[in-house]
């Protein structure tokens, strides 16, 4: 897979145009829009290469060089979780776990595929040990450690969400309130 | 395990906290009526909200957005998923044993209700041979001989969630006597059991996307069971190493990392279970799901781990 022609830019794009591209893809693709849609598969299958690729070009490994970038894509049938929908779900699905099969037992690899499918079936403490573990035998490898660091920053949305739900942590309708007014205040001067 | 799942209370509407109790009430009042006086003594908190998800998922299935009126009570000229109850889900203001001054508002004619009571009761059976099996309690004993013909009516009405149970139990005790040390290992067989809960309630329809209401459904119920499974597991540490009981956080206890580990998998299990509601896209009952997942759940994992700092204690 080449990363630019999925997103539909040429190779010597600027960060600027990956990202404007990245997110009017992301809008094309969105789940949201293609629900009870035949597309909808389709649509998510699409979303991954786009997340992937997108990933792949703001990482800067691939530029710099390529070589980054053809390691992984050798690996075979493992793209999900460069992206980051390899670690979404979870809910005892499992569906991730049959390619546990192919890396050596005890290796890091062996260690950082079970742990990516044990996060995916809900199992996050079993999860995080062995991405700790597979980081802490390969502490080099950069796949191991962005994985551990993504799967280390799970829970904030829903911490978001709660946090979003207690009172007055600057949510408070009034205070938004009082801003709308002095805000408007600041206008009267200009007409 | 019970108790876990409530609300928080102070974050309600005054008309959110009335349909929660009324929910709670109509459960009491559907076991009355289904399983008779007895069994009304199990009735707990925790069941209202797989009745209001479900509840909410029956109006998804009737294309219908909105199942109460404005005022939050169900409007009399609604449907249901049941042909039994053609006037849909209504509220009624009653006195009831336990309240006998106050009228209080029940929801009746809802079929999410009657399964929740159902499946408290089953569940109440199999808590009562479960301490008789464990630790001979005499209390489980008779509660099995009350309980034992509701088990076998109900296991009639849903042989195949009923059988997921007790499979699920018995892995349970299992894994207790094997002294599991792995949370996540030990939390599996619940959270598989509250899974078949969710996701074995009788749609009465049969929906375009009925696998996919269910995997959600099921997904809800797995992580809250995992949840409920690992905060009692917190919850009675301190009592089981007293008493030298089971406990499958025993072996963690003393490492350094102890409470972010814990908390990190009781937290990520919850946003697991909220991303699937909100996938789901619930519009009746909103606001109380919400406010059990979001914050009812919060709260109590606060209180119990003691992570973050929490200022605003209730």
């Amino acid at each position: 897979m080449n990363p630019y022609e999925v997103l539909g830019i040429n190779q010597n794009a600027t960060e600027e145009q990956i990202k404007s591209a990245y997110r009017t893809m992301v809008k094309k693709y969105h789940p949201d829009k293609h629900q009870n849609n035949p597309l909808s598969d389709l649509a998510e299958e699409k979303l991954m290469e786009v997340n992937e690729a997108y990933e792949m070009l703001t990482n800067g490994d691939y530029k710099n060089g390529n070589t980054a970038y053809r390691n992984r894509s050798n690996n075979g049938g493992y793209g999900a979780t460069q992206s980051n929908g390899g670690f979404n779900g979870g809910g005892g699905a499992g569906s991730n776990e049959g390619f546990v099969e192919n890396p050596k037992p005890g290796s890091a690899e062996w260690f950082y595929q079970a742990g990516v499918a044990s996060i995916n079936k809900g199992w996050f403490d079993d999860g995080l040990g062995k991405l700790q573990a597979a980081v802490s035998m390969a502490p080099n490898n950069l796949r191991y450690r962005q994985g551990l660091n993504q799967v280390q920053n799970m829970g904030g949305g829903y911490r978001a969400d709660a946090f979003g739900r207690g009172a007055g942590r600057g949510n408070d309708d009034l205070c938004r309130m009082m801003q709308c007014l002095v805000c408007t205040d600041c206008l009267c001067d200009c007409i | 395990m019970l108790g876990y799942i409530t609300p928080d209370k102070p974050e309600l509407k005054v008309r959110e906290y009335e349909m929660y109790s009324a929910y709670y009430c109509g459960i009491c009042k559907a076991i009355k009526r289904r399983h008779g006086e007895i069994p009304r003594l199990v009735l707990s908190y925790d069941s209202v909200l797989l009745a209001m998800i479900l509840s909410a998922v029956y109006d998804l299935e009737k294309g219908v957005v909105q199942g109460y009126s404005q005022g939050g009570y169900p409007s009399q000229t609604g449907y249901d998923a049941e042909e039994n109850y053609p006037a849909g889900p209504t509220v009624k203001l009653e006195r009831c044993i336990i309240h006998p001054v106050k009228k209080r508002a029940i929801v009746y004619n809802d079929s999410a209700i009657d399964y929740a009571a159902d499946m408290l009761v089953a569940l109440a059976y199999y808590k009562f041979k479960d301490d008789w099996t464990d630790e001979k309690k005499v209390l489980g004993v008779l509660g099995m001989a009350a309980f034992n013909n509701l088990h076998r009516k109900i296991t009639g009405m849903y042989p195949e969630t009923c059988g997921i149970i007790n499979k699920s139990i018995a892995k349970l005790s299992e894994l207790e006597k094997e002294n599991c040390q792995s949370m996540d290992e030990a939390a599996e067989p619940f959270a598989q059991l509250m899974k078949a809960v969710f996701s074995g309630a009788p749609l009465k329809t049969e929906p375009v996307n009925e696998a996919e209401l269910k995997s959600l459904l099921g997904e809800i119920g797995y992580n809250i069971g995992k949840w409920v499974y690992l905060i009692d597991a917190v919850d009675d540490l301190e009592k089981d190493l007293e008493k030298n009981r089971y406990n499958p956080l025993k072996g963690i206890k003393d490492d350094e990392n102890y409470k972010s580990r814990v908390e990190f998998s009781l937290i990520c299990t919850l946003e697991n279970a909220s991303l699937a509601l909100k996938k789901l896209e619930l519009e009746k009952n909103k606001g109380i799901i919400e406010n059990i997942i979001y914050s009812g759940l919060f709260r109590k994992t606060e209180s119990i781990v003691g992570l973050v700092n929490s200022e605003d204690e209730k």
